[in-house]
C-alpha cells in the first residue's frame, strides 16, 4: 500500500520537474509574448490547484475565488507600500490574509451545503468586489494601485523571464505541496467529506476543522497568486476580481478534471492558451468559455485528464 | 441658520422618508418578483438558477425588440415578451433541468452558471455592449396629497403586485398549482397520487420564463437595457434568503424588506452602501439564521 502511494508520487512529481525543467531551459530563448502566456499559465495553475483542494477533493462549490485572489494582490501591494515590508514576507502575509477571509467563508459552510453555500460564496465575492471599489483611502478605489517592484535579495523582478521563473518556482512547490497533501490524513479527510459528510464523521472527521481548513488553504493558494498577479499587473484595480473570473476558475478545473491535481494543471493551462489562440475572435471569448463549462458538465462531468485516465486505464 | 438650511423643517424629513420608503417599495417589488421566480423554480424542481436574471435580462431585450423595433402596442409587447420567456425557460429545462436529474447540486449550479455566461455573451454579441432606453411608461409626475408619485412607480408596484396575487391564487386554487405544490413537497408521493412529474417541471419553467420576461419588461424603463442587468438576480437570491427560500410568501416579503433596507440606508447611510447592504443581509442571514428572517427556527 505504502509503495504504491510512493509509486504515484513519483508518476507524477517526476514529469513535473521535468517539465519544470524543460520550461526554465527553453524561457530565455522565447520572446515576450510566450513568455508571458506561460507566466498566466503558472499563475492559473496555482489559482485552479487550490480551488480544486477545495472543490475537486472537498467538494464545496467557491464562487468568491477571485475576491480571494483580489485580496492577496491588495494586500501584498498595500503591505509593500504602506509598511514596506521585503516581497516575500507580503507575499506570505497576502496568502495568509487571504486564508484567514477563506476561514472566515468557510464557517458558514459547516451548516450550509450546495445551494446556499454557492449563494453566499457569490454574496462574498461581491462584497470584496464592492470594497476594493469603494474604500477609496486604502485601495484607491477605480483609480487603483501602482504596485512596487518585488526585490529579493539583490534580484530585482523586473523583466518578465525573471517573473516568469519566480512564477515557475512558486506554482513548482504548490502543485506537490498539493498532490502531497492529497496522499496525507488531510486529503484522505477531504475527500470522505465530499463523498458523504455523515459518513467521514461517523468515521470520526472533524467536519468543522476539516472543512474551514480546507477553504483557508484554498483561498491561501488563491492568496498567494494575488500576491504574484500583482506584480504581473503593475497596476491593480478592482476590475480583473469579479464574477466572471471566479466563474472562469472553475471553468478550469472542470475542464481539467475535478480533483486531480494534473488535471488543474491541464485544465488551467487550456484555458489560458485558448484566449490567446481566439484573440481574433475576442468579442465571442466569453460565450465560447460558458459553452465549453456546459457542455464538459453535461457530457464529460470527469473532465480531460478523467477522460485520458479511463481511457488509459491508470 | 445652518441647521435650517440642511433640514428645513420636520415636515420635510417626514416626506423625505416617505419618499425614500415608497422608492424602497418599488424596488422590492422587482425584488419580490425575482425572487418569486427563483423560488418557484427551487420549490419544484430543487435547481437553484443562477441564470434567472440573465432569463430576466432576454425578457427585457424581448419586450425592447417588439416595442421599438416591430412597433407593437403596448398590450401585444406584454404579450409577446410573455411568450418569448415562456420559450425561453422551456429551452432552459431542455438544458439544464431535464440531463441533470441525477446530478450532485454543484454540477447544476455549475450548469446554471455556465448558462448564465452564455444568454449574457450572446445578448451582448447581439445587441452589442450599450444602453438602450424602454420608455413604455409615462413619466410625467403627478401629486398624491403631497408626495410627487412617477407614472413608472404606481405601474410597477401595481403591475407586480397583482401579478404576485394571481400566482397566489394560481397556487392555492387550481389543480395544476395544488399539483405544483405537492410535487415540492415529496415528489414521489405526488407522483403516486397521479401527479406527471415531467409535466410539472416543464410547467414550472414555463411559468418561471413568463414571470422573467415580465420582470425584465418591468425593470426596463428604470434602468434601461443592457447585457449585465440580470445582475438584480443577486438581489433576488438575498431577498429569497431572507424570506428563507422556501416558501413564497417568505421570498416577496424579503424582497420588499430589501428594497426598502437598501433605500433606508442609500440615502441616511452613504450611496456606496447601498449595494453592500443586500450582500450583508444575505451572509448574514445565512450565518445566523438559514431559515430566513420570516421561516421557522429549526
Amino acid at each position: 500500500m505504502k509503495w504504491t502511494i510512493l509509486g504515484s508520487y513519483h508518476k507524477t512529481w517526476v514529469p513535473l520537474l521535468l517539465v519544470l525543467i524543460g520550461l526554465a531551459a527553453i524561457a530565455p530563448f522565447l520572446d515576450v509574448y510566450f513568455l508571458y502566456i506561460l507566466t498566466i499559465v503558472c499563475l492559473n495553475v496555482i489559482l485552479a490547484t487550490g480551488l480544486n483542494l477545495l472543490s475537486g477533493y472537498t467538494g464545496q462549490i467557491s464562487l468568491c475565488h477571485s475576491g480571494f485572489l483580489g485580496i492577496g494582490a491588495y494586500s501584498c501591494t498595500i503591505l509593500m507600500i504602506r509598511l514596506h515590508l521585503p516581497y516575500p514576507l507580503a507575499l506570505l502575509s497576502a496568502g495568509l490574509i487571504a486564508g484567514c477571509a477563506g476561514f472566515l467563508v468557510g464557517i458558514p459552510a459547516l451548516r450550509l451545503r450546495g445551494l446556499y453555500l454557492a449563494m453566499v460564496t457569490l454574496g462574498f465575492g461581491e462584497i470584496v468586489h464592492l470594497v476594493l471599489h469603494h474604500w477609496q483611502g486604502l485601495t484607491g478605489g477605480p483609480l487603483g494601485l501602482k504596485v512596487p517592484t518585488a526585490r529579493i535579495g539583490p534580484v530585482v523582478f523586473k523583466s518578465e523571464l525573471s517573473l516568469f521563473y519566480l512564477f515557475l518556482f512558486v506554482a513548482f512547490i504548490f502543485v506537490i505541496l498539493a498532490r502531497n497533501l492529497i496522499h496525507s490524513k488531510i486529503g484522505r479527510a477531504f475527500r470522505s467529506i465530499a463523498y458523504s459528510e455523515i459518513a467521514a464523521q461517523a468515521c470520526g472527521v472533524d467536519l468543522a476543522k476539516y472543512k474551514t481548513l480546507s477553504f483557508a488553504l484554498s483561498a491561501f493558494y488563491a492568496g498567494i497568486a494575488g500576491g504574484l498577479y500583482c506584480q504581473l499587473l503593475k497596476y491593480l484595480s478592482p476590475d480583473p476580481f469579479g464574477l466572471f473570473e471566479s466563474i472562469q476558475y472553475l471553468t478550469m478545473i472542470v475542464l481539467g478534471g475535478m480533483g486531480s491535481i494534473i488535471g488543474s494543471v491541464v485544465g488551467a493551462s487550456l484555458l489560458s492558451i485558448l484566449p490567446e489562440i481566439l484573440r481574433d475572435f475576442k468579442d465571442y471569448q466569453e460565450l465560447i468559455f460558458s459553452l465549453l463549462l456546459m457542455l464538459f458538465i453535461l457530457f464529460m462531468p470527469r473532465g480531460i485528464y478523467g477522460m485520458i485516465r479511463s481511457v488509459f486505464r491508470f | 441658520m445652518g441647521r435650517g438650511r440642511i433640514f428645513p423643517s420636520a415636515l420635510f424629513r417626514k416626506e423625505m422618508l416617505i419618499q425614500n420608503l415608497i422608492g424602497g417599495i418599488q424596488a422590492g417589488s422587482l425584488y419580490a418578483l425575482v425572487a418569486l421566480g427563483l423560488i418557484i423554480i427551487f420549490k419544484a424542481t430543487s435547481v437553484l438558477n443562477f441564470a434567472y436574471g440573465e432569463m430576466v435580462m432576454m425578457g427585457a431585450y424581448f419586450s425592447l425588440v417588439f416595442y421599438s423595433f416591430f412597433r407593437l402596442p403596448l398590450p401585444w409587447v406584454f404579450l409577446f415578451a410573455l411568450l418569448s420567456g415562456i420559450i425561453l425557460g422551456l429551452l432552459l429545462e431542455r438544458v439544464i433541468c431535464q440531463p441533470l436529474q441525477r446530478a450532485s447540486p454543484m454540477t447544476v449550479v455549475i450548469a446554471t452558471v455556465a448558462m448564465m455566461g452564455i444568454l449574457k455573451s450572446l445578448a451582448r454579441l447581439i445587441w452589442g455592449p450599450g444602453y438602450y432606453a424602454l420608455p413604455i411608461f409615462t413619466v410625467t409626475p403627478f401629486q398624491f396629497f403631497s408626495l410627487s408619485l412617477s407614472g413608472n412607480t404606481l405601474y410597477t408596484i401595481l403591475i407586480s403586485v397583482s401579478f404576485m396575487g394571481l400566482f397566489y391564487l394560481f397556487f392555492v386554487f387550481t389543480k395544476i398549482g395544488k399539483g405544483m405544490r405537492a410535487t415540492s413537497e415529496n415528489p414521489i408521493a405526488a407522483s403516486l397520487m397521479g401527479v406527471r412529474i415531467p409535466r410539472v417541471f416543464f410547467l414550472t419553467w414555463a411559468i418561471a420564463g413568463a414571470l422573467a420576461a415580465l420582470t425584465g419588461l418591468l425593470i426596463a424603463p428604470l434602468t434601461g437595457v443592457f447585457p449585465d442587468m440580470g445582475n438584480i438576480s443577486v438581489k433576488g437570491f438575498a431577498a429569497g434568503v431572507l424570506g428563507g427560500f422556501g416558501s413564497v410568501p417568505g421570498g416577496i416579503l424579503g424582497g420588499f424588506f430589501l428594497g426598502v433596507a437598501e433605500s433606508l440606508a442609500g440615502s441616511y447611510i452613504s450611496t456606496a452602501f447601498k449595494d453592500v447592504i443586500a450582500f450583508l443581509l444575505l451572509v448574514a442571514v445565512l450565518i445566523f439564521r438559514p431559515t430566513g428572517l420570516f421561516g421557522k427556527q429549526g
